[in-house]
């Protein structure tokens, strides 16, 4: 049964802030404009949203390869400038309460610092709740390569939680 | 054994829950969609066009004729397209233009009714003035090394207007860890009890307001609207009650715009009322307000900091409103009748309007640190839009003009 079109600006009503949260999680330094430049990418191929599962993965994957390159954009900016500040973390304020827990925000800290593509697959695997399929087609990667790398990163973590103090 | 498969989501789900949503992302997508099909557009014409040559005219590039100099077009980048040119405004001498240093292009960020006036060159702040300008040869002062504060890593700190200066007083925002920033402010000549402290403290979300001897900035998180009666040692950062300083309850007062010694402020129950204090009547470390004046505004004040902004000075009080440029003679005898001067650019970003004698400027920053500017001669009615920063205090324009920046008295 064919999936009725979804107009252009409903989506973006739907699904703009949580690709602005999966851009956060990804570590894009400015998730918002990650999120608007995906979605104007969207618009630019309509027929897309004649199904509106394809718009949503094509957003996934556009929001995954922008922080991507933001990443290493802000890697190699900070190797030559020294005196960058490292970009914010949001704190003080309500809602960061509970990342301000120390056992949440040592997790963070150890996903911050694994590889991004093993980050990547964490956050589409365990927060988005992604299948494996859906996890590969969104990083254009195969099934295989996104079950190594979820246990690579699941034990890299245990290693870091285990030996920190 | 640790169970972190289980937990991940929860830790997700509390960083994504610190992402805030912001006001109207819908008009900053329409607005890129219009833009990149406007882009599009362009190049697919060039790109016809350059097929047609190329077809019609080998032989004359062959023959040695020039190559075509495609400029860069630094406009592409800004909010605004050019409509004419800040230095229509100024008169003799000509525009100053600002010599660049090695260490790169200086980026004007405030503008002293003096004509002195801030300026960054990479991460470095400097000051700059008339006297500089006519006995050094345009030679800088350094003013500080410290990192200035306006980044481009969140629009929360787009949102800060960090920078101030005065015949007297300099101050400057700083961005500390997680959401905080120390304000720091200085008095030329030096106080003889030493230079300027800092305040921890700071709401990096919220202006900050210098005009004559005073200094208005907010606390984070639900503190008080601190304001300052002086800039020099003797009461920067004193704490409530002591010498000097006094505060508004933030929940209420959202200050607005400072001409010394009226500081406007809106209530934030009641957007469409402005209210006018006399700092010097406030007692210190009570937080009473004093109000001298309430007017009226025609419509509510919405997304205030954004785009709706306001500036004064002794004569003027202006404010944008989105598409609309609102102006009162506050020496008029006859009731507050703002004179609106409609359209203006809708520029998305993080608006600030600067008002000078005669010339008022509304210059627009944007999450990608582009920018855009409407200016407004008062005088004459006539309206410049320009790619790029500008502001007027006093008598005086200065401008970013592609990389450079310029400086003149308005005529």
């Amino acid at each position: 049964m064919p999936v009725p079109e979804v107009p252009y600006d409903e989506l973006f009503e739907a699904h703009f802030w949580g690709m602005v949260r999966l851009a956060q999680l990804l570590g894009a330094d400015d998730p918002e404009d990650v999120a608007q430049d995906a979605f104007v990418r969207l618009h630019r191929r309509r027929r897309l949203l004649r199904d509106p599962n394809a718009a949503l993965a094509y957003l996934r994957s556009s929001v995954c390869n922008a922080s991507r390159s933001r990443l290493r954009h802000l890697r190699m900016a900070r190797r030559r400038h020294a005196q960058l500040a490292d970009a914010p973390t949001v704190s003080g304020t309500p809602e960061t309460a509970a990342v301000d827990h120390e056992d949440v925000a040592e997790l963070l800290r150890a996903v911050d610092a694994l590889p991004h593509r093993q980050r990547e697959v964490l956050v589409l695997r365990y927060w988005l709740e992604l299948t494996e399929r859906e996890t590969a087609d969104a990083l254009g990667i195969a099934v295989g390569t996104v079950k190594a790398h979820a246990s690579r990163a699941i034990a890299a973590l245990g290693k870091q939680l285990k030996d920190s103090p | 054994m640790i169970d972190i498969e289980g937990r991940l989501k929860e830790a997700f789900d509390a960083r994504a829950a610190t992402v805030r949503p912001g006001p109207n992302p819908a008009a900053e997508n329409r607005y890129r969609v219009h833009r990149a099909t406007r882009r599009r557009r362009a190049a697919m014409a060039c790109a016809a066009a350059a097929a047609v040559i190329a077809v019609t005219v080998p032989m004359a590039v062959s023959g040695g004729l020039p190559d075509s100099h495609v400029a860069t077009n630094r406009a592409a980048d800004a909010l605004v397209k050019k409509s004419g040119d800040p230095a229509d405004f100024t008169g003799a001498p000509a525009p100053f233009e600002i010599p660049t240093s090695a260490s790169g292009r200086l980026t004007p960020v405030a503008l002293s009714p003096d004509g002195s006036f801030l300026g960054r060159i990479g991460q470095q702040l400097w000051a700059l003035g008339p006297r500089s300008i006519a006995k050094e040869a345009g030679v800088p002062q350094k003013l500080f090394s410290a990192v200035a504060a306006t980044s481009r890593i969140s629009a929360t700190t787009l949102a800060t207007t960090g920078f101030g200066i005065t015949p007297r007083a300099r101050v400057f925002l700083q961005r500390g860890l997680g959401a905080s920033a120390s304000l720091t402010c200085s008095v030329t000549p030096p106080a003889t009890t030493g230079m300027a402290g800092g305040v921890d403290g700071i709401d990096p979300t919220r202006p900050v307001w210098l005009d004559g001897d005073h200094l208005v900035y907010a606390e984070p998180n639900g503190g008080a609207t601190r304001l300052l009666i002086s800039c020099d040692r003797a009461s920067f950062g004193q704490q409530t009650g002591e010498g000097g300083a006094t505060w508004f309850d933030k929940a209420h007062a959202i200050p607005v715009a400072l001409a010394d010694p009226t500081l406007f402020y809106l209530d934030s129950t009641n957007l469409t009322t402005l209210n006018q204090v006399d700092v010097n009547a406030l007692p210190p470390g009570s937080g009473t307000r004093h109000v001298l004046d309430r007017r009226f505004l025609p419509a509510k004040a919405s997304d205030v900091g954004r785009t709706w902004v306001a500036g004064a000075t002794k004569r003027t009080f202006a404010w944008v409103d989105g598409d609309s440029l609102n102006i009162v003679d506050r020496t008029a005898r006859e009731p507050w009748t703002p004179k609106t001067i409609r359209p203006i650019p809708k520029m998305s970003g993080t608006g600030q309007l600067t008002v000078g004698d005669h010339v008022i400027a509304y210059t627009v920053t944007n999450a990608r640190g582009r920018v855009g500017s409407f200016i407004y001669n008062m005088r004459s009615g006539k309206r410049i839009t320009w790619p790029g920063r500008v502001y007027a205090a006093g008598d005086w324009l200065l401008w970013q003009d592609g990389g450079t920046a310029k400086i003149a008295k308005v005529r």
